[in-house]
């Protein structure tokens, strides 16, 4: 009988405990709502850098309506200028000026030839992709999240996330391959306000499977809680 | 000597179950050896012709840093594609022909697919006569360029997976030389079996360089080209005499250095063979000692009496040898002789064979060399020689009174 006590008494220690922390998904709710807010409207500039020490810029218009759907009009370099890129739930597609057609990609080819891939720069929710568990993050104040892709369609067979607990601020993560191999690393910097939400506004993706590769990620602008019409994100709406 | 090799050849026939068993060993073994050897040269020299006709050339000119770097970055490393640079590499000796390529990763869609292949892109008057084997495969439709200025050869499986036909178009989409994405459509001229075993070789497309150029916005430029020489002897002083004039801006690499694989496989192959075919030797040999131990046994009152009648030690050790090397001999010629018949004849009909890692069927002409042939019969007839050390030593020392009563 003392036993049993004993156990109730453990058990409901265990969740008062419990109700102070927040479970992984409610971590991993607070990255995407800090990363990929639910609606937005953007600007943004991608440099990649190269093996060979040159680098690339990229300007573009990134706008996220309601129900996981992403726009991208690009604006620079001028080969890029006219391009679109258009996210539905899981499909991605490049709209090509000079074709006149959109094209169909796939989430983890390389987002224009940089480090960050398709799935990366067109991000909508990982709490969709990905199940969470906390590990062990080697800092009292910075929690781990250990993701693993829910289906094959997701960016990255694994990632790890560290967001400090403070803030719920991302701090870097690890992409891997379901081989465990680490494809890229991303370090989060330079927390700005953007309308009212604290967010990284500049992201730094190594390419680890190439020496000197890395491709940084600056926003601009971020405008939050647009009214932007479902007909933004049909696919033949695109180039026009 | 004569006399002696009169009398051991006098014994190999009267001899004649006993010959007939040591001479059958040594000719099977040589048969095998030659028949399976023959065939070996036939099937190593239709892959080394394959894969240097069909896909690497037999000389290789890129950027220097080319072969070491990742395919990520190989369309940086790239080199002039314009007739002044083509026939600078044309007149280093021994070249035949020359032909400028890109190689690069892409995507290919049509009806909303799209799936990710590997892309060559080639000049195909160009491309004919440095890899005359080339657009062997393809077997449906027309070959890279020739109904259309863009007309491009996929293999079956990725135009099963884009859900598109020969004569529909299809767009072709990749980063370019700086990263950008880009696209081009082009024509879907005709198709060929996907080769191998492995998912890489099944999503494959030949398209004509000049769309590609466009597409990865390098024109005038590629990322190799290929060489093709008279003689394949003459491969080292084609590469040397390219290194020398090309400087070290380019990396100039023969087909051993593109395709190491093909040597390993070789390699591999002659290495199992070996021990295949010495096998099969060392049991025939086995066969003749065996035979000529028997035969010492029989003939004690023989060898008795020779030795009585004043034949000396030297001499009956001698005889025996002989007669060893004479079954080694006979056998090995005969089977030198059946063995090459049948590659002969062989290497005049051609054997088709067919691989499971292969959908198309490869023709073998098998031959053999005289070299091959010379190393074989030395070997058998000193070994079969060898064989017959031990019971002509026995034979050599026996004693005379003893032989002699020895019951026959």
């Amino acid at each position: 009988m003392r036993l049993r006590q004993l156990i109730g008494f453990l058990i409901v220690c265990g969740g008062i405990a419990r109700a102070g922390e927040p479970t992984p998904v409610d971590v991993l709710k607070h990255y995407d709502d800090t990363m990929s807010p639910k609606t937005f409207d953007s600007l943004i500039t991608m440099v990649a850098h190269r093996q060979d020490d040159t680098t690339r810029t990229y300007k573009f218009r990134a706008l996220k309506g309601d129900g996981d759907k992403i726009r991208l009009w690009f604006y620079e370099p001028a080969a890029a200028k006219g391009q679109e890129m258009l996210r539905v739930g899981d499909n991605m597609w490049v709209y090509m000026p000079n074709l006149k057609r959109a094209i169909r990609l796939a989430s983890r080819e390389s987002f224009q030839g940089g480090d960050f891939n398709n799935a990366d720069a067109l991000r909508v929710n990982y709490v969709a992709d990905y199940t969470p568990a906390f590990g062990d993050s080697g800092a009292k104040d910075t929690w781990l999240l250990d993701l693993t892709a829910k289906t094959k369609d997701a960016a990255y067979d694994r990632i790890k996330l560290w967001i400090h607990k403070a803030d719920f601020m991302p701090v870097k993560a690890e992409y891997y391959a379901a081989s465990g191999k680490m494809l890229r690393s991303m370090v989060f910097a330079d927390v700005k306000d953007f309308h009212g939400l604290k967010r990284p506004s500049h992201l730094v993706m190594k390419n680890e499977l190439a020496q000197k590769r890395f491709s940084e990620m600056n926003t601009l602008d971020m405008k939050l809680n647009i009214d932007v019409p479902a007909q933004r994100f049909v696919l033949d709406e695109l180039g026009r | 000597m004569l006399p002696l090799i009169r009398i051991a050849l006098r014994n190999v026939v009267r001899y004649r179950r006993r010959s007939l068993i040591a001479l059958s060993a040594v000719f099977l073994a040589l048969f095998v050896m030659v028949c399976v050897r023959g065939f070996l040269n036939g099937v190593q020299s239709a892959i080394r012709e394959g894969v240097i006709d069909g896909q690497t050339g037999a000389v290789q000119v890129h950027r220097k840093g080319f072969l070491a770097a990742m395919q990520g970055a190989s369309l940086e490393l790239d080199v002039p594609a314009d007739d002044a640079f083509l026939s600078r590499i044309a007149r280093a000796p021994h070249v035949t022909a020359v032909a400028p390529r890109i190689l690069f990763g892409g995507m290919v869609n049509a009806n909303d697919r799209t799936v990710f292949s590997l892309m060559s892109a080639l000049d195909p008057v160009r491309e004919a006569k440095v890899c005359p084997r080339r657009f062997d495969h393809v077997d449906q439709g027309a070959l890279v360029g020739k109904s259309a200025p863009d007309g491009s050869d996929l293999t079956g499986a990725l135009l099963r997976r884009i859900g598109a036909r020969i004569g529909d178009r299809v767009a072709v989409l990749s980063n370019d030389r700086d990263g950008v994405l880009n696209a081009v459509e082009v024509g879907v001229a005709g198709s060929f079996p996907e080769a191998g075993l492995f998912a890489a070789d099944k999503k494959v497309m030949m398209l004509p360089l000049g769309p590609s150029q466009e597409l990865l916005r390098m024109p005038g430029r590629a990322t190799e080209i290929a060489v093709a020489v008279d003689d394949l002897a003459n491969v080292g002083a084609t590469v040397a005499a390219l290194r020398a004039s090309l400087g070290d801006e380019y990396e100039v690499s023969s087909w051993h250095d593109v395709a190491p694989f093909l040597d390993d496989l070789i390699s591999t192959q002659d290495a199992v063979l070996g021990m295949i075919v010495n096998t099969f030797l060392f049991m025939a040999l086995l066969g003749i000692a065996n035979t000529m131990l028997m035969s010492v046994r029989e003939r004690t009152r023989e060898i008795g009496t020779m030795m009585a009648v004043g034949v000396r030690r030297r001499q009956i050790l001698a005889l025996f040898l002989v007669e060893a090397a004479i079954l080694g001999l006979a056998g090995g010629a005969l089977g030198l002789g059946a063995g090459g018949a049948l590659i002969h004849h062989w290497a005049g009909t051609g054997l088709h064979i067919k691989t499971p890692a292969s959908s198309v069927p490869f023709l073998v002409h098998p031959f053999i060399t005289p070299a091959f042939i010379a190393r074989v019969f030395i070997v058998s007839t000193v070994g079969a020689t060898l064989a017959a050390l031990y019971p002509a030593l026995r034979a050599s020392r026996l004693r005379p009174v003893e032989a002699l009563n020895t019951a026959a």
